[in-house]
């Protein structure tokens, strides 16, 4: 039994994207602490 | 795993699975290789330089570790984990009373 | 030699050193002067947000390890191998619900020492400084090492210059900031780590698809994308026990808990596990990547450069330097303010100088970071290359330590007797089984025996703990 190419696609594609929206993610959170001057 | 040689010209190692099938894995001017993810099995490898010269072939026998020993630590690990989990869950759902 | 390949020009590697050490020590100095006691410089005056809170989780949680091993886990162990890396991310999801509770329970609390000292009494104590203190250094000492040898291998910087230049900024930083100027700095480096793995792994699949690299797999190495390869199967849970130990015990966490915000600690602890877990699947694939690509690894440890390096050329080279010297910087000043922190706090506070007062607190702490910093650098510089292997140890002694931090949290009957032997039991046992059977079950079987362990000594119990004891005043 061996990993099909449709799992491997999702998983690499998957977590390159989600990387992506953790970014901005962690970026957009910033901007909202900032804003309501809750950074530290 | 790790395959070194010396040599002082351009080498191509080739790989021969437990078919027969003879491949090419190496071929270029460096001095080792590392190899992983075989299955079972016995293989051959050949060294053969540039100008023919060619190094005695060596054997490379591989077996993984058991599967049952190994499903069977997966299935303690699995048990310890979810009864952390399950600790921490109910732990966090009473908070404030005793757990 | 292919091993000594070097990626990038030693002027460049020495200008993005420099510019990037200028960079944190001046924001650490800058960051630093807003901290007047112990409290502001150890915990950031309590009040850390949760933009902030997420990132610094995460950014701990990813050092030169997951940037570096998760490539030759995938080569070694597959697919299986990068999703054994991924269940480290459990630690802190499951660490984010006893952020609230240590909270919570301790209001005035400094470290994971200060738990178990209340807790579980001095003999715990002491058992569990040996242990954390062990884990810790070996942490601070592998990965200053790893610094020192991935400037080598990547830019030709000398090993005892680059490691030098890491701890010794790290510890400038540290020392001036506190924990304020880790996690600011946090922030920045888990931003520029995030965005430099998604975009070298979208550019790594511009040039080979996931169909080629799966075609290559199934040709060359079959094992990989076995679902039932032994050895992978094995590495699962010891490998998510590993990191449930690590983040369950160390100060490093704690510290976060009792710096954030109320209300923040949780969530920032299971986003920030959020965050983390793609990780070590987007950094690892690249090294099954390499045989499709033709790219020859001539050992394990170097297959993401290299296949970094050949996709694509210079500008790969300066992006995988940059993520690595903030994957270790990130690591690095949260290890070193954090052990600090512990030292402070219960070797110096609670053991030698009960009166110090809160400056005096902070001075010391900065001289312990000091001191710890010149302590890892002498360690360092003979580069005894099995040194880091030492690390490995740390397996059962975290793991023991698992059940009695959860109990110890939510469970009125957990007792000393059944913390002291779950911790001596199992990580005896552990590292019995780490010589007899092999590192895969180490950790594995320390934390099931002190499980089994915890649960007797509790189900015998006649005690009940009375939780007021853990609001000591500060």
């Amino acid at each position: 039994m061996t990993f099909s190419e449709g799992f491997l696609d999702v998983l690499i594609y998957g977590s390159l994207i989600w990387c992506g929206v953790s970014a901005l993610a962690l970026a957009v959170m910033l901007i909202r602490d900032g804003k309501s001057g809750e950074i530290w | 795993m790790h395959v070194g040689w010396t040599s002082d010209e351009p080498v191509t190692l080739t790989l021969t699975d437990p078919q027969g099938t003879v491949r090419p894995v190496y071929n270029g001017t460096g001095d080792g290789i590392f190899l992983s993810g075989l299955a079972d099995g016995d293989y051959a490898l050949g060294l053969v330089g540039e100008s023919g010269a060619r190094a005695d072939p060596i054997t490379l026998s591989v077996e993984h570790q058991s599967l049952s020993q190994a499903l069977w630590l997966a299935g303690l690990g699995a048990l310890v984990f979810l009864l952390t989990v399950i600790v921490i869950l109910r732990g966090t759902r009473g908070e404030g009373t005793d757990g | 030699m292919a091993e000594d390949k070097v990626f990038l020009d030693p002027t460049v590697g020495w200008i993005l050193l420099a510019l990037f050490s200028a960079l944190w020590i001046g924001l650490g100095v800058y960051w630093g002067r807003r901290n007047k006691s112990f409290e502001d410089h150890a915990l950031a005056g309590r009040n850390v947000g949760l933009a902030l809170g997420t990132a610094t989780a995460a950014a701990t949680w990813i050092t030169s390890n997951t940037t570096m091993l998760a490539p030759q886990f995938a080569l070694q162990l597959g697919i299986w191998g990068m999703l054994a890396y991924s269940t480290a991310a459990f630690g802190l999801i499951l660490f984010a619900p006893m952020a609230k509770r240590i909270r919570h329970l301790m209001p005035h609390g400094y470290t994971s020492g200060d738990f178990f000292r209340l807790r579980y009494g001095r003999v715990a104590w002491a058992i569990f400084l040996v242990f954390t203190l062990f884990y810790s250094l070996t942490w601070l000492v592998s990965m200053a090492m790893a610094g020192g040898i991935l400037l080598e291998a990547l830019a030709g910087i000398d090993y005892v210059w680059g490691m030098s230049v890491i701890l010794a900024v790290c510890v400038i930083y540290t020392m001036r900031g506190g924990l304020a100027a880790v996690i600011g700095t946090d922030f920045i480096q888990s931003l520029i780590i995030i965005v430099g793995i998604c975009v070298t792994g979208f550019a790594v699949l511009q040039n080979v698809s996931v169909s080629e690299i799966h075609a290559n797999l199934t040709a060359t190495k079959p094992a990989l994308l076995d679902v039932l390869f032994p050895a992978a199967i094995m590495a699962i849970f010891n490998n998510l026990l590993f990191g449930l130990g690590e983040v369950f015990h160390n100060n490093v966490w704690w510290s976060r808990a009792f710096a954030f915000r109320d209300g923040v600690a949780s969530k920032a602890f299971l986003m920030g596990g959020l965050v983390w877990l793609p990780i070590p699947v987007a950094a690892g694939f690249i090294a099954l990547a390499s045989g499709a690509l033709g790219v020859a690894v001539p050992s394990a440890d170097m297959v993401g450069p290299l296949v970094i390096a050949e996709v694509l050329g210079g500008v790969g080279a300066v992006a995988i330097f940059i993520v690595v010297f903030c994957s270790l910087a990130s690591s690095i000043d949260s290890l070193l303010a954090a052990t600090s922190d512990l030292i402070t706090e219960d070797i110096w506070r609670r053991l030698l100088h009960p009166k110090t007062s809160v400056e005096g607190l902070k001075r010391a702490a900065q001289w312990v970071t000091l001191a710890l910093g010149v302590l890892t650098w002498l360690v360092c510089l003979p580069r005894i290359g099995t040194l880091a292997t030492v690390l490995f140890f740390a397996g059962p002694l975290v793991g023991s330590m698992i059940w009695p931090i959860v109990t110890g949290l939510y469970w009125r009957s957990a007792n000393t007797v059944g913390a002291v032997g779950a911790m001596v039991l199992g990580a005896g046992i552990g590292l019995y089984c780490y010589f007899a059977i092999g590192w895969y079950v180490a950790t594995l079987i320390a934390t099931a025996v002190s499980m089994v362990w915890t649960l007797g000594a509790c189900a015998f119990a006649k005690g009940r703990f009375d939780w007021t004891r853990l609001k000591e005043a500060a």
